[in-house]
């Protein structure tokens, strides 16, 4: 879980307090009413021409709530609600203005703030992004100070410093230094044969970086350990010849970026990219930076250090596309108190500022943060094209043309923000940004396909009022009461324009997985139930549910395992008690999505947690050679509402006639903490399984243990 | 309720509308309460000092001269009940005051606790912490803003947030396992 999921996640507990009655609307519009008769009672002048003051202006008003509602077309419903002192008061003119603004208005056009979209600017100076920037804020700003308590604000004074300019100048003039020799690309290892796992993606030709990867002969996994009270974390390179497994060398994850252990150096994850293993780390100079490394590991005993990129900001994530490095960091720490401190407010790739001509801030403006975008095209080591541009969130999502990042806002109602960049061979270009109401489960939630982005969102609960549209209008005076969350498929275009969306789907539920594959997205809810809906997405305007199959439990991740079949990991839930059961695999038979089938489940008692529910990198899956695995772990209960866990790597495999076959478990021996960081990979006939202190290793299809390596 | 219409309550509230106040209040009570509610760690003083909130609120909507500021002026007034009453906590030296208490939970209710394990969480938190956590996750307000209401620096809200966050985890991992 990200900082962003984990506080989705407190205020969905959050929200489960009950709230008295004591507090309700109507209980204190009477508490109000009480307090203002007894003291009007006090009042004995005035009281006439305070009266005739407060009618004038509400006529003023009910004038400007028509006006609004005629433009506005969602806006009709507010006038059923308006205050009924409003009401009595009203023309006759008025009333029947409304009346018709509610007939004629049409639902789907009314509701533009479904989804809308922001542009961007780029600065021609730094100073003039100060400004405009700055002057944003402070009017911004100041109407927070406005009722603040009055104190603060004379320390507003700003301290300037000559002596910045005189070191930014210094800075600017420094070259980088940067080892430079150039090493041919070696071609992937010849011996294709080789059938072996690799990072499982949410996209097949995208890479995503791991804690572990194999090229089929050697296993590369980070990983650390405490030894007399102190952590070393690093990176080995084990050879793994028929379970055989031999250590060749390692790499100090610490001391590779900085000499002085003192310094904050968190290694994120790593890609193998032919003879180059991509490390990322997040590290604290004066401020957060994200620091790539460049290892060439052609010798595999010792690796050797090629090359060092920087990049202001914290690590959000990565990708690599078509030999380029996507790595996306997020520059929070903006401060605009001295004017001429560029490095304070300007982000950096490699010690230089961002050129003015990258830097782009919305039309209102106000930005919280600055995303920092690099490309690297990897076969030179050089860096090809950067950004610094506002977006919401870290949540990232990468197609094969174009880089999404989204992020929740928490406004009135519950939005989400979702800005596109497309890249083409490194070169990156800014486009626009969408707002749509409701949250995404996650970075499955987005697919892009043919030049759509497709999106499901869940709108939580007492938010809705504004969403409810031609399913719900009879209802309309119920609107404002409604207490069910509410699903929603937008699409949009590559101008991040709508094209088309389906609302109203399973009220009441949240999603809990989605996968689009090609023309048909699926996605799963749940409440009691758990529906898995078919939507034909083929014509961008108007997409359709065209299927629905109810099941109990749910599916916490679908992926497609070959033609016309998709795999669910989820739970199995009773849907009487509704209590948990164990974990459970399902497949369905999606070749006809309008009639989607559920071909064969297998429930794992007692399972009570996978890591791969919720970390499509923790399952190691490969459908084309018919094998998927991962870890869970197991819970017994014994007397006395004790409980054992066990801890188990397990492998599957699928045919129509036997459904799910399992052909290994492995008990893992490990701390309960690091659940996570279990992965299993398998190299022809060998199943490996790392934690992070050790890789064991298999037989595949049998338990026999061969080897075990403890770092 | 869109802007405009906000806008539109807030002129009527302004011109003494109670009506008009509790469609506003409306909006936000529950967030309102729920902000209340984890900052004191009570029901019974979170539902005095919405009270109080709404009270002042309503006399003072004059003052209010942003319509469009309606929603962070309520919580202002609010966050400054709750910090007030939290003060009442530490001379009476009451539960929650500093965060070293934490409210228990009847094991049998646990599996319908979830906002009991919430605001578990939130009482191992020092005040300032609690409030930041409570401005951004249940009133909704990002660093920029938490930062301008508490008279802060951004950075430094930002990692009083992180700490938060890391010291909930902990102990909400603790209560699943």
């Amino acid at each position: 879980m990200n900082e962003q999921e984990y506080m989705n996640h407190i205020k969905k507990q959050a929200e489960n307090v009950p709230i008295p009655d004591s507090i309700s609307p109507e209980n204190m519009k009477k508490m109000l009413d009480e307090h203002i008769a007894s003291s009007e009672n006090n009042i004995t002048d005035n009281e006439n021409t305070k009266t005739i003051y407060k009618k004038k202006w509400t006529k003023t008003i009910v004038a400007a709530c028509a006006s609004i509602c005629i433009l506005g077309g969602i806006g009709f419903s507010v006038l059923g609600n308006r205050p009924s002192s409003v009401k009595s008061e009203g023309t006759a003119q008025n009333e029947a203005v409304a009346e018709e603004s509610a007939d004629s208005a049409e639902p789907l056009k009314g509701d533009v703030t479904l989804a809308y979209q922001t542009t961007m600017n780029t600065p021609a100076s730094y100073d003039e992004y100060y400004d405009t920037i700055k002057a944003v804020y402070d009017d911004y700003y100041d109407s927070y100070a406005e009722v603040t308590m009055e104190k603060d604000s004379i320390e507003r004074g700003s301290i300037e410093n000559e002596d910045v300019e005189d070191e930014l100048l210094r800075k600017d003039a420094e070259v980088s230094s940067y080892m430079t020799n150039d090493l041919a690309v070696q071609e992937i290892s010849a011996d294709k044969e080789k059938d072996f796992s690799t990072t499982n993606t949410q996209e097949e030709n995208i890479d995503e970086a791991d804690i572990v990867k194999t090229d089929g002969d050697y296993i590369y996994k980070s990983g650390g350990t405490w030894e007399n009270g102190v952590y070393t974390n690093t990176l080995t390179i084990t050879k793994a010849t028929n379970g055989e497994l031999t250590k060749e060398s390692s790499i100090d994850l610490q001391t590779c970026i900085s000499k002085d252990t003192n310094d904050y150096v968190y290694f994120q994850e790593f890609y193998l990219y032919h003879d180059y293993l991509i490390l990322l780390f997040q590290n604290y100079t004066e401020a957060p930076q994200v620091t790539i490394v460049i290892y060439d590991i052609s010798d595999k005993t010792n690796p050797v250090q090629k090359k060092v990129f920087t990049q202001s900001g914290s690590y959000e994530g990565s990708r690599i596309s078509d030999g380029f490095l996507y790595t996306i960091s997020n520059f929070a720490d903006m401060d605009f108190s001295v004017k001429k401190d560029y490095s304070s407010y300007i982000p950096s790739v490699n010690d230089q500022l961002i050129d003015c001509s990258k830097i782009y801030y919305p039309d209102d403006a106000l930005l919280d943060t600055t995303f920092v975008i690099t490309s690297l095209d990897i076969d030179s080591l050089t860096i090809t094209d950067n950004k610094a541009i506002p977006a919401n969130g870290g949540g990232l999502y990468v197609s094969d043309s174009s880089i999404y990042i989204y992020g929740t806002i928490y406004a009135d109602t519950t939005q989400t923000e979702i800005l596109r960049i497309a890249y083409d061979k490194g070169t990156l270009s800014v486009g626009k940004s969408a707002i749509l109401t409701g949250y995404l489960y996650g970075s499955f939630a987005l697919n892009e396909f043919d030049n759509h982005l497709r999106v499901v969102a869940t709108i939580p609960a007492n938010r809705i009022n504004l969403l409810r549209t031609e399913d719900k209008a009879e209802n309309k005076a119920d609107d404002e009461e409604l207490k069910e969350d509410i699903n929603v498929l937008y699409i949009f275009d590559e101008t991040m324009t709508l094209t088309g969306k389906i609302s109203g789907i399973a009220p009441g539920e949240q999603i809990r997985s989605a996968r689009f594959i090609g023309d048909y997205g699926y996605i799963v809810t749940f409440e009691t139930v758990d529906p898995l809906f078919s939507i034909d997405l083929s014509d961008p305007a108007n997409p359709e549910i065209v299927g629905r199959l109810s099941l109990p439990g749910f599916s916490e991740y679908l992926h497609p395992y070959g033609d016309g079949f998709m795999l669910g990991i989820g739970q199995e839930i009773d849907p009487d008690t509704q209590t948990f059961i164990g974990l459970k695999l399902s497949m369905f038979d999606i070749r006809n999505p309008e009639e989607v089938t559920l071909l064969n489940q297998q429930v794992i008692e007692d399972g009570y947690y996978s890591p791969a529910e919720n970390n499509h990198k923790a399952l190691m899956i490969d459908t084309k050679n018919n094998i998927f695995g991962f870890f869970y772990q197991e819970q017994v209960a014994g007397k006395d509402y004790t409980y054992t866990t066990n801890n188990y790597y397990v492998t599957y495999q699928y045919d129509s006639e036997n459904g799910f076959v399992e052909t290994g478990r492995y008990k893992v021996d490990m701390e309960s903490y690091d659940v996570d960081t279990v992965r299993g990979l398998y190299i022809d006939d060998y199943l490996y399984i790392t934690t992070s202190n050790s890789i064991t290793s298999y037989e595949l299809n049998g338990t026999k243990q061969i080897d075990s390596i403890k770092e | 309720m869109n802007q405009e219409e906000i806008t539109a309550h807030v002129l009527l509230a302004k011109n003494g509308s109670s009506d008009s106040f509790c469609k506003l209040y409306e909006l936000y009570y529950k967030d309102m309460y729920r902000f209340a509610y984890y900052m004191l760690g009570n029901e019974t003083d979170a539902e005095d000092v919405i009270s109080e909130t709404v009270l002042d609120a309503f006399a003072g909507m004059k003052n209010l001269k942003k319509p469009e500021k309606f929603k962070s002026w309520l919580f202002q007034i609010l966050t400054t009940k709750c910090k007030r009453q939290i003060a009442v906590y530490v001379s009476n030296r009451q539960h929650l005051a500093d965060g070293d208490e934490s409210v228990d939970v009847p094991a049998e209710d646990k599996p319908y606790a979830d906002h009991l394990d919430v605001r578990n969480a939130f009482a191992i938190l020092n005040e300032l912490e609690r409030t930041v956590i409570s401005l951004m996750i249940i009133a909704g307000y990002n660093s920029r803003e938490t930062a301008k209401i508490l008279n802060s620096k951004e950075g430094t809200i930002r990692s009083i947030k992180s700490r938060a966050l890391t010291k909930m985890s902990q102990h909400l991992k603790e209560d699943f396992a």
